[in-house]
């Protein structure tokens, strides 16, 4: 009976700790589960991005077709008009050249006869000239009207001389210059006593049109 | 590891293994898609911006078509009253009728020769009313004649036909007055310096536009 006893061999009734990989499983969350949780996470992770990214280039391709309908569309018309618009243009730029010839602000022969009626009897005019100096606006060159007036007055004391301040005076508030007077000039009059006159100049600058 | 381990480790998770295949296949899909996207944004953006050309042309387009007519009808008209540089028997024809419309005299008898600047005349760049498409042609006259009637001369050229521009206007009575009364005759009679400019025909600008 012993000996019947020993021939049966038996497994060891508690595992061997040493070879971990006979150790049965038994964490609560199973490293197989674990495992291929994070296996298959990537792979649902990128279909994901793959789909958006299909959708969104789907739903590109479709507005790039409606765009190219429209464009084909409307591309015959729009070149007519862009041929109208640049007709348009050189024509546009005749009109400017045009327009920037004739500008000015002023009346050259309104204000000569303006200037002509203002005229007292005791002064003679002998030369009224009207002309236009360039000057500088910004980065523009503009033309500034200036008329001088060259006369001679009859008599040559301070009393008669002074009429030429009320000249002055009077050519400043003609209605022709108002809004446009830049500034009036009278030098001293140089005096011919032998024949009693006193001889002067007035300079009238104006405003430019575009000042 | 070495590969048996490998290969047993596959076997002990078999679901894992097809999940790294998987991915590794996917994430060469991705890759290979990565550009299409910002490639097909570019092509939108192009033909947005077309369309929005377009869209921008058609409402700038509104009255383009009325607007055109009336501006080239102004052209025309601006045109047809150009001083034609080579036709100077015409030109000087044209004074000459102003002359007589307003009884005056010229100075020298006859209308002096003109000076005319095309539109890449470097003397008529730095001028205020230099012009780009139009050339220009200046006449300095000599005008003798009733002040009211030399006035009357330099308004008919301002209004008449061509389109002239007054650059400068010089007038003097004709002798010398030394008194102011205004009763003397010829204090009426005035001679005149007057330098005018006038829109010509241009060939190179013809040619520009």
């Amino acid at each position: 009976m012993a000996a019947k006893h020993k021939n049966v061999s038996f497994p060891n009734w508690h595992p061997n700790f040493t070879i971990q990989a006979t150790l049965p499983d038994v964490k609560v969350v199973r490293t197989g589960f674990l495992v291929n949780f994070v296996a298959l996470t990537f792979p649902v992770l990128l279909i994901g991005l793959i789909l958006v990214d299909w959708m969104d280039a789907q739903g590109l391709q479709q507005q790039i077709e409606t765009r190219k309908q429209l464009l084909e569309g409307a591309i015959v018309e729009n070149k007519k008009n862009v041929e109208k618009s640049k007709e348009f243009d050189i024509a546009a730029a005749k009109l400017n050249d045009v327009e920037g010839f004739l500008s000015g602000n002023l009346d050259e022969l309104e204000v000569i006869v303006a200037i002509a009626e203002s005229r007292p009897k005791a002064i003679a005019l002998n030369n009224i000239s009207y002309s236009e100096m360039q000057k500088k606006v910004g980065k523009k060159m503009v033309l500034a009207p200036r008329i001088t007036l060259r006369g001679v007055l009859k008599g040559t004391s301070a009393d008669e001389v002074s009429m030429l301040d009320e000249y002055k005076a009077t050519l400043k508030n003609l209605p022709v210059f108002a809004g446009i007077l830049d500034d009036v000039t009278l030098p001293e009059p140089t005096q011919d006593i032998d024949k009693d006159l006193s001889r002067f100049s007035i300079t009238i600058d104006l405003k430019a049109a575009d000042e | 590891m070495n590969s048996e381990q490998i290969i047993a480790k596959l076997k002990q998770y078999p679901v894992a293994a097809v999940g790294l295949v998987l991915t590794l296949v996917l994430a060469v899909v991705y890759y290979l898609r990565m550009p299409v996207l910002p490639e097909l944004r570019d092509t939108f953006d192009n033909y947005e911006k077309q369309v929005e050309q377009i869209n921008q042309n058609k409402k700038n387009s509104v009255d383009l078509d009325a607007h055109l007519k009336q501006a080239n009808e102004i052209v025309s008209n601006i045109e047809k009253r150009l001083i034609d540089p080579d036709a100077s028997i015409a030109n000087s024809g044209y004074f000459l009728r102003l002359r007589e419309e307003s009884a005056i005299n010229f100075g020298s008898g006859t209308v002096p020769k003109p000076s005319y600047f095309d539109v890449d005349d470097k003397k008529n760049k730095n001028d205020a009313r230099a012009t780009k498409v139009y050339a220009q042609m200046e006449y300095k006259l000599k005008l003798e004649g009733e002040l009211a009637k030399v006035l009357d001369f330099i308004y008919r050229l301002k209004t008449g036909h061509h389109l002239f521009v007054v650059d400068s206007i010089s007038i003097s009575p004709e002798g010398q007055i030394t008194d102011g009364d205004g009763n003397n005759n010829e204090e009426n009679l005035a001679g005149a310096t007057i330098s005018v400019r006038v829109l010509a025909k241009s060939e190179s600008g013809e040619k520009k536009t």
